[in-house]
Parts: structure tokens; sequence; C-alpha cells
């Protein structure tokens, strides 16, 4: 993207000024190259998303904003419903099981040299099931897939694939109040089934070094 | 002449579906779906699936059937190679219909063919999770050829 049109705020903060039907600015939270290696439809989607009714203070892009459907991916939009504001099933994608999770080895650069890196990079790929094709060793009825929907993280936990400890670090502890397993369709159900225990179709393990840990705050 | 190709889209892909009917070309854009796992060559008709799909305009329709497609490969563990489909309804193909199709249900029967995945052998580069309404077109054009196209999400 070019960055000659925007605004630098700060360091790692660039505004789209209004312009045409936003009501408010684009701002995207990124590094200099980052920003000038995002794509052009990362401000044009933005500026979309700036013009939707309702909107509050700006549209925002992560560090990681790609060229998604409606908003870029990687967006993030506020809506006042009280200044007609919108409901987008699809403002950033239809992934919605879509997460990060790191998991710390503990171990050290220095014990990755050599031949390890490539044995570890193929015990995960013979561990975890990932991609077309592949399937789990969960194999739930519809009692159990209905019990999973609604207890979440906590459901997993309490069949042994996990710890009390992992919820504590998981979003609302991987659990939304009131899940209603019968408003999921048999055919979203029939789906899921093959998959649980996978990691997805299209899924990343990425093996990543810890330089430093940095708080804005 | 039935076509078809994947376009790009930085997150995911395109596909499009060209031919001398409406029919032609949502088989085209099945067959562009099945290459976004492997080439469509690689994938013998050996078992088919019936599917039917109905909707208000041609663009929800695409988006429907795709979308069906999506769904047998995903349940069954199917790829498909061949499409056999029939449109009705909704004044498709008539010089007075309206741009997108709209005033009666179209309905879209079709019998589609291929076989089970085999990993080794199909290679699959990557799964189809749905059709989105992203760049989505169902066109007619000036020689009265069809395209039809759309985002899928992979």
């Amino acid at each position: 993207m070019d960055t000659a049109e925007l605004k630098r705020r700060s360091e790692y903060e660039w505004e789209i000024p209004r312009s045409g039907g936003m009501r408010v600015p684009g701002v995207i939270f990124a590094a200099h190259e980052l920003v000038l290696a995002m794509d052009e439809k990362v401000r044009e989607q933005l500026q979309n998303v700036a013009s939707l009714p309702g909107i509050v203070e700006a549209a925002y892009a992560m560090p990681d904003a790609h060229w998604g459907y409606g908003f870029p991916i990687g967006g993030v939009a506020a809506f006042d419903a009280d200044e007609g504001g919108v409901v987008s099933a699809g403002g950033v994608g239809f992934d919605i099981s879509c997460g990060v999770r790191t998991l710390h080895t503990g171990l050290k650069i220095e014990q990755l040299q050599g031949s390890v890196r490539r044995q570890l990079a193929d015990q995960l790929y013979a561990r975890i099931p990932a991609g077309v094709g592949r399937t789990g060793a969960l194999h739930l009825s519809a009692k159990a897939m209905d019990a999973m929907l609604r207890g979440g993280a906590a459901w997993a936990v309490g069949e042994g694939y996990g710890t009390a400890a992992d919820l504590g670090r998981i979003e609302s502890a991987g659990r939304i109040d009131g899940a209603d397993p019968d408003a999921v369709s048999e055919q979203a159900k029939k789906r899921q089934r093959d998959e649980m225990g996978t990691l997805g179709s299209v899924s990343l393990i990425e093996k990543n070094r810890v330089r430093n840990c940095q708080s804005l705050r | 002449m039935m076509s078809w190709q994947t376009f790009p889209h930085e997150a995911d892909v395109g596909v499009r579906g060209c031919g001398a009917t409406l029919a032609e070309a949502f088989a085209g854009a099945a067959t562009a779906l099945t290459s976004v796992v492997c080439a469509p060559a690689e994938v013998v008709a050996r078992e088919s699936v019936a599917i039917t799909c109905r909707a208000p305009d041609r663009e929800l329709l695409l988006v429907d059937w795709l979308n069906a497609l999506i769904y047998e490969m995903a349940t069954r563990h199917l790829l498909f190679s061949r499409f056999e489909v029939a449109i009705a309804g909704g004044e498709q193909g008539s010089e007075q219909g309206s741009e997108q199709g709209i005033g009666r249900e179209l309905t879209l029967k079709a019998t589609v063919f291929g076989e089970a995945i085999d990993v080794a052998r199909h290679q699959p580069a990557a799964e189809a999770k749905g059709a989105s309404f992203c760049e989505l077109r169902v066109a007619r054009a000036d020689d009265g050829s069809w395209c039809a196209q759309c985002v899928v999400d992979v």
C-alpha cells in the first residue's frame, strides 16, 4: 500500500483520512514495512467499512490485515445500534472458529539445531491430524456432539483433552452460556463429525522463536 | 462450449465457469471448484450424487450450488469431475428476463460424478470451505453465452 496518502499518527498508527462516503477515518496499526506490503484492497475495504451506518470512532486494521470479502481480514469495527449501526455476518469472512494459539515448549533454540528440527516437524505432522482428507481419532455420537457444543472447552477438559489450567487461558473459558445445540443444523453437525480432533484443512503449525516480549502499556 | 478457470484473490480463490447456457456455466464453476483441490482430470467419475437447489435469483443459486457441492465433498469425502446440470424457472435465458433472473424461483437439478478422495493420488492442495458473495456475478455476454463466478473460502 502506498503510504503517501496516509497520515502517520505515530510510529505504528496510520490514518486513512475521511473522504467520499466515509463516516469515520480508517486506522491501520502496523510498522511501516507491513503497511507497504499490504494490498491496496485493504485500503479500499477499510474505506468501505468506514462508510457503514453507525460506525464508531474509526474502521481499524490490525498489522496482519489483508484482502478479505467485505472487511479486510484483521479488520475491527464497532457499530452503535442507537445510531443505525449495522450487524455484518460476513465482517471478517466466515472462519468463525479460526484462532491462533501459542503453545510454549520451554525449549531453547540451541536444543533445536540440525536434524532435530526436521524430526520435530515430522513428528508434529504425524501426530496432529491436519489437511484435506485427514480425520481425527475423535468420533462423537449425536448426544456427545450436543454435549461438546454446550460445554465447549470445559467439555474437552472433562474428556481428558486438556487441563483445568488451560481454561484460564481461553477467552470466556472457552464456553458461552446459553449455547444451544438445537440451533445448529443437522447438516452442520454432520460436516463437523469427521473434523473433530483435527486442526482443520488449511491450518498452519509454525515453530517460532521468541526473542523478546514487549508490552505497549 | 463449457470452460472454467480460477482467478486470484489474496486470501482465497475465485472460481469461474462459462458456457453456451446457464447450466454449462454452472458446471464450469463446479469444475473450477474441484480444481481448487486437485486437477479435475485426476478425478474418475465412479459414483454419482444427486443435488437439488432452489433460489430466488441466479447469483444466489450459484452460491447455493457451490455450497451444496462443498457439503457433499466434505461429508462424503468425495471429489467431483463431471456435472450434469439442468436449471429451470426464473425466466433464465430469456432476453426479457430481469437482470438477476428475479421473478420466478430457479431450480437446479444435477447429477454429479466423482470418486472418494485419495490423498496420495489426488494430492489435495486445499479444501473449499464455503462459497461467498465476494466477486459474485452471473451474467450473459453479448454473444448470448453465460459466465458464473464467485470467491470461495479456502
